[in-house]
């Protein structure tokens, strides 16, 4: 025990590690690795390109910060990947059917209430029928894809001239609109897993649920929240794809569960739950792009990039493994 | 002695009562298709649940341990193209195949199981780490076109049949046996129920749960690579990403069969049915032509029925 | 009975069948310590989690201050001034103290967390009741009951008016009995009701107001603690005396050695022991939790490293570099944590009893033989007189004591040289407990060397022909005959041993 005098609600020292080391690993490496990369690479010094990155990695983003919260409960999300192709292919189906900008603003609300829908109905299964998470979402990802493909059976459809305006807008010509949007999403988080009693009632379901159930935490209704939020992240993830393809594809969010948990876990998400933060998750999102981005500039074959990605989550987890055992654990 | 026989059907039940379900959803494919049950139809669908079956009985170990292995659709890939590459079409070819996907198969599976039990880090992102590494050492190794052909015997065990019955469905089936009898008679089996339902028990209890852990990984990348290797006798030519249909869908028959996602509990002949079941069901999507949306549709309801109705996984609560 | 502010009337539960409490009646008074007491299975925790809204009464009564009230969750209990410390620890190991004496009761402005707010409240409630922790440590690095100290903050900020505490002291040092023993000194002077659950008598007897007891499912009576002794509340909870609770010593000695240790040392900076366990005899260990007893244990079941030194049994080096080899060897350990070390919770009692011993039992060299597990299953069922409905029974659905009874079976199927306890009758009750001391004084005397530690010093006292005392990871005692005596322990458990005890001390 420490001396009582500093008494503060402040992590140092050891209990601040416990927490925090993985993200400032990650931050860490994100920093060194685009300076580097600035230096010496004059295409990658850009403005164009930092914009590039930026907008190419934040629909993964979006993704990822669903996952990350279902994530924090100990629970997976299996249907991330197929959440985002539906609200990709709803978003750009509705505004195929009605090309006005009545059309888009009701694709959009659309997409967000399919979103919320497709996270309750996971919620549902996981909190209240209380079914193992990963057998409800692997469900749920089949009939979201499945009704993805009934509405775009080939990639196609046409999206709205202004909202793909609104949302692939760059201030001053250089920063683009997803940088704030992915800062608002941050701040967000952060503020909600937190400074909220649900962000505390978050983590304490992903540490210890029975525990977390004796103390007063309405277990069930947490769950539930998470996996509607994780919808909720999904539809706006598919909303930015039809916005930056403009098109909608079923097969778009193909990648995007098992991107969506590499991001998660590169960027200091612990698989057991409660610890965790946002900012790391975009992290770990930036860097999957970062090494896309990297492999492309020094000419290396696209091939490479899945073995780079694999290779970069085993290093996360033996970094995250050795943290551990540091602790002794 | 009765009472025995109430003990039994007490812990198996889950596993028999898939095997209901099987039952009674062949009967209603046979009354909207009189020709559904037909030897030579069955044996069509016995075909193509045989590979899902014996990636299931990797997936269905390795579960039961209490962990999950994601690399499974992966390792099949790779093996498949590795296998079609040294066979290259010639029989006498085989021993090199195979001894590719045995060393695939053990360094897979060392490398799963040591990050899973030397490292401690959670099986389902260990695994799925690995997976991306497999397909991205496949991607690098083949640029994108696996070139090969399968060998004629092979061709043969996966393709004939012997009498009515296709040769690859034996595999299955004496593969499946090994399985259910190892699983539920030896004690090694028995070993790794143990660390599935408690690795701690299991350690205090005298098992060596390092060695039993890291021997499941390994058995089931070697079952994966067996699925591979017989895959490429049924596709004939090499493509990316064969085995990529046995993601979930395997997992889905495993927990369907009546496994326990949180281990110790189950077996393989739950699964069995769990991938009939898989199988049967889009096959008649099929038949009564369902687009590809609608029978992924079905598919998901299928699973959440399924496991609603008797797997339902009872959570602590206090 | 002015002062009455929970009336609990003629509660019943029942458990699929099986009836956990009938017709019970149960009421507490302000400013007082009620003990419960009773054995295990005896209804003390049930009645608790009515009252804590863990579990709904299927009958019955619930009044608080006047008005009748019904709990439907931990939620509606805690808002009506319960606060429950669980016998399991509830806390979340990856926050803080901080966070985790708050969850759930966060102070909020505004949506968010006042964390200066929740801060103050905190630092008024640790000076008020002695407690000394910083509030930014997260709980997963502190020891066990420092965690439970954490687990009554928390039920102390929640500022309830009735207290309970559902056996705190079983993972508590001396010292921390001592701050909690002030605590509920300190709730009672603010006229709180204090409920207080205690396997050990002693404890009982130097806190509590008022005593009620439970047999069976039923409600026996209450007295107040000044009325009532040892004897006659143990002969109220199971008819019996504390006389025949511990079986006769072996008389007749014998030089047939069973077990030896040589220079063993279980830490690098620990002093070597020698050790000698002859036939017949049971060893006992003492010390504070903490002490190294368990790392003891435990590096001669192959579950712990060791820095040193040989082992012999019956005159052969014995390897124990891992658990599976000490199997082989012969020994057998009855770990100290039943739920989480010893019994697989969701497999058959079988499987439970088997798991260990498999080897031995083996049909064509590869298989499993059915006929002689179904055997052994029978015999130690019959043998050690446990209470289940078959083979293929969860574990989880037993009592304590029939889990601890699969557990001691699974070890004596490998026919043991060695028999290792950890705290054997921990949160057992009273008649279970008597068996155990049986089983364990037979054993003895067939052959079987038997070391017990225990943190009730009465165990050790009954049971052992040699005491060890250890402190900070040492042997620091070794008594045997009339030296077996209750202060002269304590003493060298405290640290404080005749001759270098005050060097021991200051360290």
């Amino acid at each position: 025990m420490k001396d009582k005098s500093g008494s503060s609600f402040r992590l140092r020292g050891a209990d601040f590690s416990y927490r925090y080391f993985h993200q400032c690993f990650i931050i860490g490496f994100v920093i060194v690795v685009i300076a580097v990369m600035s230096l010496i690479s004059e295409s990658f010094r850009t403005a164009y390109n930092y914009g590039n990155l930026m907008n190419s990695c934040f629909a993964l983003m979006l993704a990822a910060f669903g996952q990350f919260l279902v994530i924090l409960t100990g629970d997976i999300d299996i249907s991330v990947g197929s959440m985002v192709a539906l609200g990709n292919c709803l978003s750009a189906y509705i505004m195929t059917v009605m090309p006005t900008g009545t059309g888009a603003v009701l694709a959009v609300l659309a997409t967000l209430a399919a979103g919320l829908l497709c996270g309750a109905l996971n919620g549902v299964f996981v909190a209240v029928f209380r079914l193992p998470a990963i057998i409800v979402t692997i469900a749920g990802s089949a009939i979201f894809k499945g009704i993805a493909l009934i509405l775009m059976p080939e990639p196609g459809g046409t999206v709205h001239g202004g909202f793909s305006k609104v949302l692939t807008w760059k201030a001053a010509r250089l920063v683009p609109m997803s940088f704030f949007l992915m800062v608002i999403c941050i701040v967000f988080l952060v503020i909600l897993t937190n400074r909220t009693s649900f962000g505390k009632s978050l983590r304490a379901v992903g540490g210890n649920e029975s525990a977390a159930f004796g103390t007063g935490v309405r277990v069930g209704r947490v769950r539930f929240t998470v996996y509607v939020l994780s919808g909720l992240f999904c539809a706006m993830s598919g909303l930015y794809l039809s916005a930056r393809t403009s098109c909608g594809d079923a097969n778009i969010g193909n990648t995007y569960t098992v991107y969506s948990i590499s991001a998660a876990v590169v960027g200091g998400t612990l698989m057991t739950g409660a610890v965790g933060e946002a900012y790391g998750t975009a992290c770990g999102a930036l860097v999957i792009y970062l090494i896309n981005s990297i492999l492309n500039m020094l000419d290396v074959s696209t091939f490479y990039q899945y073995a780079c990605q694999g290779a970069v989550l085993i290093f996360a987890l033996m970094i995250g493994s050795f943290e551990t055992r540091r602790r002794g654990l | 002695m009765k009472e025995n026989k109430l003990d039994f059907l007490r812990t198996h039940f889950n596993q028999y009562a898939v095997y209901l379900f099987l039952v009674l959803m062949l009967l209603l494919a046979q009354l909207y298709s009189p020709t559904y049950l037909q030897l030579t139809h069955m044996m069509g669908v016995f075909r193509l649940a045989s590979f899902m079956g014996m990636a299931a009985i990797a997936q269905t170990i390795v579960i039961i341990s209490g962990g999950i292995d994601l690399s499974i659709p992966y390792t099949i890939s790779f093996s498949y193209i590795l296998a079609a590459h040294y066979m290259n079409s010639l029989d006498g070819n085989i021993p090199q195949a195979m001894a590719a996907c045995l060393i695939l198969a053990v360094i897979v599976g060392s490398v799963n199981g040591a990050g899973v039990c030397l490292m401690k880090i959670p099986a389902f992102i260990m695994t799925l780490g690995v997976g991306t590494v497999v397909r991205g050492a496949y991607m690098i190794w083949t640029k994108g076109t696996p070139k090969g052909y399968t060998a004629p015997l092979i061709r043969t065990i996966s393709n004939s049949s012997l009498g009515p019955v296709p040769c690859i469905v034996i595999v299955w089936f004496v593969l499946g046996a090994i399985a259910v009898v190892m699983l539920r008679y030896t004690p090694y089996g028995r070993k790794i129920h143990a660390v599935g339902s408690s690795a701690t028990v299991a350690q205090f209890s005298g098992i060596n749960t390092k060695a039993v852990l890291f021997s499941v990984y390994i058995l089931s990348a070697a079952i994966a690579c067996i699925t591979g290797f017989f895959l490429i006798g049924y596709t004939g030519e090499s493509y990316l990403d064969a085995g990529l249909a046995y993601d979930t869908a395997v997992i889905a028959a495993v927990i369907i069969g009546g496994t326990s996602i949180n281990g110790g509990k189950g077996g393989y002949l739950g699964s069995a049915a769990g991938s009939l079941i898989m199988i049967v069901f889009t096959d008649f999507l099929q038949i009564v032509r369902m687009s590809e949306g609608l029978r992924q549709v079905g598919q998901g309801i299928l699973i959440l029925l399924l496991v609603m109705l008797y797997a339902r996984g009872r959570r602590v609560r206090v | 009975m002015s002062d009455c502010i929970l009336k609990m009337e003629h509660i019943t539960k029942r458990f699929s069948g099986v009836t956990a409490l009938d017709d019970v009646s149960f009421s507490c008074e302000k400013g007082k310590i009620h003990i419960l007491a009773g054995e295990n299975g005896a209804g003390k925790s049930t009645i608790l989690k009515i009252l804590a809204g863990v579990y709904l009464p299927d009958g019955g009564t619930i009044t608080l201050r006047g008005e009748q009230v019904r709990f439907h969750s931990p939620t509606d209990s805690q808002k009506a001034g319960i606060g429950m410390v669980f016998q399991e620890l509830t806390q979340i190991n990856e926050l803080t103290i901080f966070e985790n004496v708050f969850l759930s009761t966060e102070r909020t402005r505004g949506g968010l967390i006042n964390r200066k707010e929740q801060l103050e409240i905190l630092e008024r409630y640790m000076e008020q009741y002695g407690l000394k922790m910083d509030p930014s440590t997260i709980v997963d690095r502190l020891s066990v009951g420092q965690k439970q100290l954490v687990e009554i903050l928390k039920v102390l900020v929640r500022d309830p008016e009735i207290v309970i505490l559902d056996e705190p002291t079983s993972a508590l040092a001396a010292d921390e009995v001592q701050i909690l023993f002030r605590i509920m000194q300190k709730l009672k002077e603010e006229g709180k009701a204090v409920i207080f659950i205690s396997h050990r008598m002693e404890e009982m007897f130097e806190i509590g107001d008022l005593v009620t007891v439970f047999k069976d499912g039923k409600y026996i009576d209450t007295t107040p603690v000044s009325e009532m002794d040892t004897d006659l509340l143990i002969s109220k909870m199971v008819g019996r005396t504390l006389q025949d609770i511990f079986p006769p010593h072996n008389s007749a000695e014998s030089e047939e050695v069973i077990l030896e240790l040589k220079g063993y040392q279980v830490f690098p900076d620990s002093e070597p022991v020698d050790l000698r366990v002859h036939k017949g005899e049971v060893i006992g260990i003492a010390g504070l939790t903490g002490h190294g007893q368990t790392e003891f244990i435990n590096s001669l079941a192959g579950l712990h490293h060791t820095a040193g030194g040989t082992v012999e049994i019956r005159g052969k080096e014995a390897r124990l570099k891992n658990s599976s080899q000490a199997v082989k060897s012969g020994v057998a350990l009855v770990p100290g944590d039943r739920k989480q070390e010893g019994l697989m919770l969701i497999q058959s009692i079988r499987m439970n009893m088997a798991v260990g011993s498999m080897g031995m039992r083996k049909k064509y060299g590869l298989f499993i033989d059915q006929k002689a597990e179904r055997g052994m299953v029978e015999e130690y069922q019959n043998r050690l007189k446990i209470k289940m409905a078959g083979a293929a029974q969860e574990a989880s659905e037993l009592s304590g004591g029939n889990q601890q009874k699969v557990v001691l079976a699974k070890e004596l199927a490998i026919r043991p040289r060695v028999i290792l306890f950890n705290e054997p009758t921990k949160g057992i009750d009273v008649g279970s407990k008597r068996e155990f001391y049986y089983i364990m004084r037979d054993l003895a005397e067939q052959g079987v060397a038997v070391l017990l530690y225990s943190s009730d010093l009465m165990e050790v006292m009954g049971m052992s022909d040699q005491v060890l005392v250890m402190y900070e990871n040492n042997v620091v005692a070794r008594l045997s005959g009339d030296e077996i005596e209750e202060e002269q322990i304590m003493r060298h458990i405290m640290g404080v041993g005749a001759e270098k005890g005050g060097e021991t001390y200051e360290r």
